[in-house]
């Protein structure tokens, strides 16, 4: 017996003494809070897009730019390289010539070719300036290249340097870079009154104190200039004639994720601003605005006989570096136009198929056309809808992707508890579905937010709570994994079907615990 | 015979005073073998792990792994009270006691060394904070779990010690260097959770205080040093009927070179991520920021702390021609450890073996009876036993526990 009680003992401290291999689990049964707050528009809505009337009814301000007309490209400078061959102007040689002497000065205009722009005067915010010197010449030249009209701050560009002794099969090469942000350039070229032309100034004299050069006639000093990537801040020229076309799409995020139903909106203010900040003239023909319901595939282009008739745009003055633009505005609402049609189809893309002539009438500045690349043209959509609206299952779908994945094994119910003040009430479905959107489990199957009771004479609302669960069922957290979603589907109703405004004193009051039971693990 | 009787009790004291952790004993023959020798040398070990409520199951799926289930659960739960406690020890001591004719020309005394290593550990924890981490909040909805009184310790040191003792009653006092491996102290003054009906909000108050030194988990690694006091004295009983054992173990301290000292006295609220935040793009769920938001004050400094003390008696009374009767008391001055009462019942089975009996109450954990079994053959000497036999095999006790001595005396 004492045998045995010794052995189990020994046994007992050598399993101490044993490496864990395995986990230690049990179960947790518990209530979590997972999230609260308060939900009002500004929440859901940007606050630059709201704004209380006079009557306290919340109006959405819709503000989008469907197109950028980027005139900018009118005036780009092209990625240029000026190369220029210099020589002493004798034949024959060697010759000798003596430390100190200049061989070389000679003042250039060097033409740009800038599409049909014919450029006075260019900023830069952008782009570098790449230099190579070859030197042919066998002696040690001192040298100096200059761009009296390329200056920042004033300073003419300038590159000082003294080039190693070469010949014509294996020339020396000065070379370097410097960033063009900041620089001017000044295209009226010696005389100022040249356009998209840039004055050169070269020199170059034998290093006084050094041997004498040998150099024969056909030595050549070579100037390589390459503009790599040129930004413009600013131009001032004639940018040429010009006809463009937009055809383009733009994205409505606010309303993306309306899939369905039906909107009726109250009195809708719509207008097409087209805003014109550049210094040339522009005759603007609109073809087509067109707004996309991409879950419903509807299609509705805006209707009014005004919209396509041919807009002159006079150009923009610049007053001393501030612009002051034209415009030209086209107001849309339910009289002229078919403009809640085109709003209750929920669009969640704005076609746009716009003319632009820019410089009909030619140079009529004098060169004087004027660009600062951050003001372009554009068109912009404006609509100021009052929320009064009524909606009749208006569909909202969503989808999460899952990312990440938890070891944690739940099962158990999240509650949603709701104090709803907003006039419409929502039902939410909410199901989780694998990568080919196979439907894998549904958590909540037609959940119901209640609507706040809604009074329609003093657009009071009164409070009314709701519970909502969540139900994460045995087995279904073994589908959230990557690749898997939940797709949530609210449909929206307003308090009895009935046309409501919205106040800045509607709020939703959102409470959500977590009702787990969980396998814990201590590895 | 009293003659006889003396040398049996000596010799009881002797190596109830030898071994380490006052669990062993041995009962001299009637041929005093022992004073045929002049050198001993003993090594003891002592592991126990005890509680008045946590099973053996319960530790062994927290140490080895495994499913801690609702039956598992129940045997706990049905012995949960307010307070409970729960701790346990693991000690290792070789030591060597030199019986000569004489020390310092004292002829009464002899001389011992020893090195020993300790590893202390205990907790107290309510009723709530149990449930609350192995069963939930949820059946406490509406309601504050209270954690008051939790407090948790432990200690790993080990001592180098000389000592002197009297040969006739093997009284007597050692000094050790000791070196600290590992200090915890922690006590929540006041704590609870409180959660809401609907299990929106968590509201939780805290005030309490852990004070840590921790090395890598090896001995040499300690960051303290310091010293201790052993002391034992033995009372013969008139007429050689037995003797009364009094010691005092670990009366010192270790000096911390580096304690980190944390306190807290605040409370902290969650009711889950904003929604508005979330809207923000400014938060995201994490655990993590409930734990952010608790308060705390870390001070780290030198500090000089006490070793776990430990008093004991024990009385040793002689009944009848093979058997002795054992009394004995053990106190620790710490919160998770009662006073230890132990009643024992030693028989000689054999001229040199020996068998005994326990029962004890009390300490870490709570009533349990034990056996031991002593030999001694060619000088050899070996102890084996428990305190608590059926814990040893028995998932739904509350402990195990067990030492082993094995001694060899030469010289003559």
């Amino acid at each position: 017996m004492a045998r045995k009680i010794l052995l189990y003992v020994l046994l007992i401290f050598s399993l101490t003494a044993c490496r864990r291999e395995r986990a230690t689990q049990w179960e947790w049964d518990g209530l979590v809070p997972i999230a609260h707050g308060r939900l009002e528009l500004t929440d859901l809505v940007p606050d630059s897009l709201l704004e209380v009337g006079a009557d306290g009814v919340i109006h959405f301000h819709f503000d989008e730019n469907l197109a950028n007309f980027n005139l900018d490209s009118l005036v780009q400078v092209p990625d240029t390289t000026i190369r220029k061959a210099f020589t002493i102007g004798l034949n024959g040689g060697p010759f000798n010539i003596p430390a100190g002497t200049t061989v070389l000065e000679q003042s250039t205009d060097n033409q740009f070719d800038i599409g049909g722009a014919q450029l006075r005067t260019v900023y830069l915010k952008g782009g570098a300036l790449v230099y190579r010197i070859l030197n042919q010449m066998n002696g040690n030249l001192v040298m100096n290249y200059s761009l009296p009209g390329v200056t920042k701050d004033g300073v003419p560009l300038e590159l000082d340097g003294v080039l190693e002794p070469g010949n014509g099969s294996s020339p020396s090469i000065y070379e370097g870079s410097l960033a063009l942000e900041g620089y001017h350039i000044d295209f009226t070229g010696e005389n100022g009154d040249a356009v998209n032309t840039i004055q050169s100034l070269f020199s170059a004299s034998v290093q006084t104190g050094g041997p004498a050069a040998q150099i024969y006639g056909t030595d050549s000093l070579i100037v390589e200039m390459n503009f790599v990537d040129p930004v413009v801040e600013y131009a001032r020229g004639y940018f040429g004639e010009h006809q463009l076309n937009i055809d383009d799409t733009t994205n409505i995020e606010v309303l993306s994720s309306l899939a369905g139903g039906n909107l009726i909106l109250g009195d809708v203010n719509l207008s097409l601003d087209i805003v014109n900040r550049v210094g040339a003239d522009a005759q603007i023909s609109i073809h087509s605005v067109k707004g996309y319901n991409s879950y419903n595939d509807a299609l509705v282009e805006i209707e009014n006989e005004d919209l396509h008739d041919q807009i002159n745009l006079t150009r923009a003055f610049d007053n001393n570096g501030t612009v002051e633009p034209t415009y030209y505005a086209i107001a849309l609402d339910q009289l002229n136009s078919n403009i809640s049609g085109f709003l209750s189809n929920l669009p969640d893309e704005l076609r746009l198929d716009i003319d632009l002539h820019v410089n009909p009438l030619g140079n009529v500045s004098a060169n004087n056309d004027f660009i600062y690349t951050d003001s372009p043209l554009d068109a912009r959509l404006v609509a100021d809808i009052p929320l009064c609206i009524q909606m009749d299952n208006i569909r909202i779908v969503d989808t999460l992707a899952i990312e990440n994945t938890t070891n944690w094994e739940v099962e158990g119910s999240l509650y949603l508890y709701a104090e709803n003040t907003f006039p419409f009430g929502a039902t939410v479905e909410v199901t989780l579905v694998d990568d080919s959107n196979m439907e894998l489990a549904t958590l909540a199957g037609g959940e119901e937010v209640l609507s706040g009771d809604y009074f329609s004479t003093s657009f009071d609302v009164a409070p009314n709570n709701s519970v909502m669960e969540l139900q994460l069922q045995t087995g279904v957290i073994n589908y959230i994994r990557p690749g898997s979603k939940f797709v949530v589907t609210v449909l929206l109703n307003t308090y009895g079907n009935e046309e409501v405004k919205f106040t800045a004193e509607n709020y939703l009051d959102l409470k959500v615990v977590a009702d787990v039971k969980a396998q814990v693990t201590v590895e | 015979m009293r003659k006889l009787m003396k040398h049996i009790a000596t010799l009881a004291v002797l190596l109830t005073s030898v071994s380490s952790f006052g669990q062993s004993i041995f009962w001299a023959s009637t041929d005093s073998t022992y004073q045929r020798f002049t050198n001993f040398i003993l090594l003891d070990a002592h592991a126990e792990y005890r509680s008045n409520t946590l099973t053996n199951e319960y530790v062994d799926r927290m140490v080895f792994g495994g499913y801690y289930g609702p039956e598992a659960k129940a045997q706990v739960e049905k012995k949960l009270v307010d307070m409970n406690r729960v701790g346990g020890q693991l000690n290792g001591n070789l030591s060597y006691w030199n019986m000569s004719d004489s020390l310092f020309s004292r002829p009464n005394l002899g001389m011992k060394i020893f090195v020993e290593s300790n590893y202390l550990t205990g907790a107290t924890f309510s009723n709530e904070l149990y449930r609350l981490i192995f069963n939930g909040n949820k059946s406490f909805a509406g309601q504050t779990m209270n954690f008051d009184g939790t407090s948790g310790e432990f200690y790993a040191y080990q001592k180098l010690g000389l000592g002197v003792f009297d040969k006739q009653t093997l009284s007597g006092v050692s000094i050790s260097y000791v070196n600290g491996q590992d200090y915890l102290q922690s006590y929540v003054n006041k704590g609870a959770l409180y959660t809401s009906e609907l299990g929106d909000s968590l509201h939780l108050d805290y005030n309490g205080i852990v004070s840590e030194s921790f090395s890598n988990g090896t001995w040499w690694a300690g960051d303290g040093s310091g010293a201790a006091m052993d002391v034992q004295v033995n009372f013969p009983l008139t007429e050689g009927k037995g003797v009364i054992h009094m010691e005092v173990r670990d009366l010192g301290f270790v000096y911390w070179n580096q304690m980190n000292t944390y306190t807290a006295d605040s409370s902290a609220s969650f009711t889950g991520i904003d929604l508005n935040d979330l809207l923000d793009d400014q938060s995201s769920f994490d655990t993590s920021e409930l734990l952010d938001t608790l308060v705390y004050d870390t001070v780290t400094s030198a500090e000089l702390k006490m070793l776990p003390l430990t008093l004991g008696v024990q009385m040793f009374h002689q009944t009848g021609k093979r058997g002795m009767l054992e009394l004995g008391l053990r106190i620790r001055p710490t919160r998770a450890f009662v006073p230890e009462f132990t009643a024992r019942y030693h028989y000689k089975m054999l001229p040199l073996t020996w068998i005994s009996a326990s029962a004890t109450f009390g300490g870490y954990g709570g009533f349990r009876v034990g056996a031991a079994i002593q030999k001694v053959w060619n000088g050899w000497y070996l102890s084996a036993g428990s305190d608590d036999l059926p814990g040893l095999i028995m998932r739904k006790s509350r402990g195990r526990g067990a030492y082993l001595s094995v001694g060899l005396l030469f010289g003559k």
